[in-house]
């Protein structure tokens, strides 16, 4: 099953990374959208399907946590599974992240395995890569 | 301050070595680098942070970072790349020195001439660094 993936980072070595990293995951990509700040990314999620959102929080126009209220509140979006990948991991801001529906967290820096196995957690594969996580747990991903 | 001193030396180390492959060594202070990134941070402690890099370490990074070997295209990227370093220190500063307590952070900003490292004084802290591609500088100032 392949996947749109939308990365919002303004940062575009950050998103380059990602780009790479989701490419050596194994996982069948459809599109990478990239977006490099909330306002954007709220167009490209306005025009395009969206699986998964990695998003960071320090961007100029719209951070990530005003895109991640945004998106709470749109019908359509609200169900979009985001993980946050920031240096600006305060608890606060973890907080309300996940209150806003963020299903996961990423420090910067970080090291490849660990967007692999995030990746794979929201999109509801197992380690290995194989598909149905998500429907096999009752309690939803754990992280 | 001394505990500062420790966590920023360690957010320094994490973020070059995890990030850009970089390991780090103690080194001798420089008059004057290629270029600058800074970035102010507010809250329950407000300051800036800057790096000062030569010119082959910002290469080094990019290089390492993206993957990339064609000359012209890690030039592309030097700028973006040494902010988001800037980026992720400063972050990993913050939280390691209090994860409870809530800090913004600026943008962070590029220079090709950086300003002179200030006299060390209480409340600024440095370091001074050597690796495989030159010398790198980092900068605390903590307003009192």
């Amino acid at each position: 099953m392949a996947f749109n993936l939308l990365i919002v980072d303004d940062s575009n070595s950050m998103r380059t990374v990602v780009k790479k990293i989701v490419g050596l995951t194994g996982l069948e990509t459809n599109q990478i959208l990239e977006a490099d700040n909330g306002r954007k990314a709220l167009d490209v999620l306005g025009g395009s399907w969206v699986d998964v959102v990695i998003l960071d929080i320090n961007m100029p126009e719209m951070n990530g946590l005003e895109l991640l209220q945004r998106m709470s509140d749109d019908v359509l979006m609200k169900n979009i599974p985001v993980v946050m990948m920031t240096t600006d991991a305060s608890e606060e801001h973890m907080k309300t992240a996940f209150e806003l529906g963020a299903k996961g967290f990423i420090r910067k820096p970080f090291v490849p395995e660990e967007l692999r196995k995030m990746l794979l957690g929201v999109l509801g594969f197992d380690d290995r890569g194989d598909y149905g996580k998500r429907e096999r747990d009752s309690g939803g991903v754990d992280f | 301050m001394e505990n500062v001193k420790e966590i920023l030396a360690e957010s320094i180390f994490e973020v070059f070595e995890r990030m850009f492959f970089i390991f780090l060594e103690p080194g001798g202070r420089v008059p004057v680098h290629d270029c600058e990134t800074s970035i102010d941070f507010d809250g329950p402690r407000r300051g800036t942070l800057r790096i000062l890099f030569s010119r082959p370490v910002a290469r080094l990074m990019v290089r390492n970072m993206l993957g990339i070997s064609d000359e012209k295209e890690i030039e592309c990227h030097v700028e973006d790349c040494v902010k988001e370093a800037a980026n992720m220190v400063c972050g990993n500063f913050l939280v390691n020195l209090d994860a409870s307590k809530k800090f913004t952070m600026s943008l962070p900003a590029f220079s090709v001439k950086p300003g002179l490292p200030p006299a060390l004084s209480e409340g600024v802290h440095a370091f001074d660094f050597d690796c495989e591609a030159g010398k790198m500088a980092v900068i605390l100032t903590l307003e009192a």
